[in-house]
Formats: structure tokens, sequence, C-alpha cells
């Protein structure tokens, strides 16, 4: 809620300012120290998620342009993402290793990429035209 | 085409970014299960996911915030909010589904039986086979809690009310409610569950 009222008053901070914000939510979110045991009270009360989350609604990240539109991408396709990886990432991943990929490390990447490269085509070709579809068919009664 | 502010843009990113840190865990634990034992899967990247939680609340609030609230907009919400989340995910669903049924020995941690199925398709929270509330297709868990908040965000624009401060108190009393009375009832599935 809070988030939301900062959002509508166009409330900025500099960039100096969010990116200590921004390492200390990604030191917090990606040590398994916080996860599991020492600071389980921020882990608890979702402090790291929080701060990243505020860190990009507080600030105008506008750098690495190229990569930023690949991420945007990306963020529009992670519904797709977070459905369809269950089905095909341990499909890639038994798929691979059938085909006589040992490494773990190289298992892992290609699993990785394939999805996300997937989940896009997903949202482009079923996702956007499908919920589109649905929406003129419903509102096109009223 | 909508022209989208820098900080839309920043929450497809941080979107990216959660879809991102639950696949990594993912592929992780399935490399782990099936294939290398040894593999060490990374437990804080499921925390992905309260990520997403939070940027539903945000954009929840941000859209409700400006609402009339009444009968009709309640509706339209909901159904708004059902075109956006059901179609993809029966799709998948339905997927799972025919995987379970075929691959009997490949697809794990399903139990397509018929109740089940109908609940997971109509994201009712339900027993799984291993104990734990997740419908069929498994990381529809987390549209268990979405729709529950969306349900009461919808409730609030029915009576009239500031849905984000309807939704707001009413998932604090439940959550109190859950606390005293730790019983599996809908509203402890779905905030008491997971203290």
């Amino acid at each position: 809620m809070y988030f939301a009222i900062l959002y509508k008053k166009n409330f900025k901070l500099p960039v100096m300012i969010v990116f200590p914000i921004l390492a200390l939510s990604i030191i917090l979110l990606v040590t398994p120290d916080v996860y599991y045991y020492q600071l389980s009270v921020v882990n608890k009360f979702n402090v790291s998620a929080i701060l990243f989350v505020f860190s990009f609604i507080v600030t105008d990240f506008n750098y690495f342009t190229k990569l930023r539109t690949l991420l945007i991408k990306g963020g529009n396709s992670s519904y797709s993402m977070y459905l369809m990886h269950p089905i095909f990432a341990p499909a890639a991943c038994v798929g691979l290793y059938k085909i006589g990929i040992q490494s773990t490390v190289i298992l892992f990447t290609a699993s990785f990429i394939f999805c996300i490269v997937l989940s896009y085509y997903l949202y482009l070709y079923i996702e956007v035209p499908l919920t589109s579809k649905i929406s003129k068919h419903i509102y096109k009664k009223v | 085409m909508v022209q989208r502010s820098l900080q839309e843009e920043n929450i497809q990113m941080v979107r990216f970014f959660a879809a991102a840190m639950v696949l990594v865990v993912h592929i992780m634990f399935y490399i782990h299960e099936r294939i290398d034992p040894t593999l060490v899967v990374w437990g804080p990247g499921s925390q992905g996911v309260q990520i997403f939680f939070i940027i539903s609340g945000f954009v929840m609030c941000l859209s409700g915030g400006s609402v009339v609230a009444n009968l009709s907009s309640a509706k339209l919400f909901l159904e708004r909010r059902f075109i956006r989340i059901l179609p993809l995910y029966w799709i998948f669903t339905t997927i799972k589904l025919l995987a379970a049924l075929v691959f009997v020995n490949v697809a794990m941690h399903n139990r397509p039986e018929l109740l089940y199925t109908i609940a997971s398709y109509l994201l009712f929270p339900m027993h799984s086979d291993g104990g734990g509330i997740v419908p069929l297709h498994a990381v529809g868990w987390t549209l268990l809690h979405e729709m529950f908040f969306y349900y009461l965000f919808a409730i609030g624009l029915a009576l009239g009310r500031s849905p984000v401060l309807f939704s707001s108190i009413s998932i604090v009393l439940l959550w109190v409610i859950g606390l005293i009375f730790p019983t599996e009832t809908a509203t402890t599935i779905a905030f008491g569950c997971s203290n």
C-alpha cells in the first residue's frame, strides 16, 4: 500500500541512495545463511523482497538499454514462464541428459535459456492472443 | 500502444527477476531429483515468489485506489482477473493432467483424482497426495493465494468500501484468527499455513 502511495506521488530517490539498498536486498535475498538460519526474521517478514521491489519503484534505472529491453520482455512473459517451466524444464533436463549431456552446469544453463525463450514465444503466440480474444468475446456482449 | 513509465518498466524487470529466481530453484531441484542427487538446490531462490506477491499487492493497490467501489466494478474486476489468470493456467493444468495420465512414471507428484482435479481447475484449496495444499499444477499454489486476495478485494468493492483497506484489514484479521485457531480452514490455508 505504501509503495502505491510513493508511486502515485512520483516519489524518487537518487540512484546513489538506492544502489546500497538494492545491494543489501540482493545480499539478503541470495545468501543461504540469511534464508535458512541467522536472520530468519528478515526472511519471515520478507524484508529483503520488500527492499528489492522498493529499489525499483523509487528510482529510474535507465542504463544498459538493450539489456533492459530484454529484461522487460522477460517480465512480460513471466506468467507464462512461471506456469510452463514445471512441465518443460524437467523435460528439457531429462531430454538433454538422455542425449548424452552429463554436465550439470550445461544441463542447468541450457534448460534455463530454453525455458526463457520458450516462455517468450508462449507469451507472444498463446497468452496475448488468447486473453485478448476472450476479452473481446466477453466485452462485445456488453 | 500504451506508453509505459520507467517505473512500470522497472516493475516488469522485477517480475522477470522473480520468475528467474523461481526457475533457477526449480531447474536445480529437477536435476537434483532426476539426474544428480549431489547437486545442492539453491533454497533462497524461492523468495522470488515473495517478490511476486509484493508486486501483485502493489499493482492491486495502485489500480484499486482510483476505482469507484460498487457491485459492477467488483464484477468487472473479477472478470478481468479471471481472464488474466485462468485461461493460461487451465491450459497448463490440462497439459499436466494429460502428462500425469499418459506418462504415469515420468510425471511426478501428481494424483489426478476427479474431485482434486476439479478443485485444481477452480483454484479451490485442497490437499494433494504429498499432504500440502497444492493444485495439480503445483506452482498454482501461489494462485490460490492470489485468488483469495482478489475475492477479498472484490468483496470490498461490492460493499462500497475501499478495496485496499478492506482487503488489508481482512487479511490481518484472518491471520490473527489463523494464529488463534490453527486449523486448516480456507482462511488458514491461505494465510496461516506458512507460519
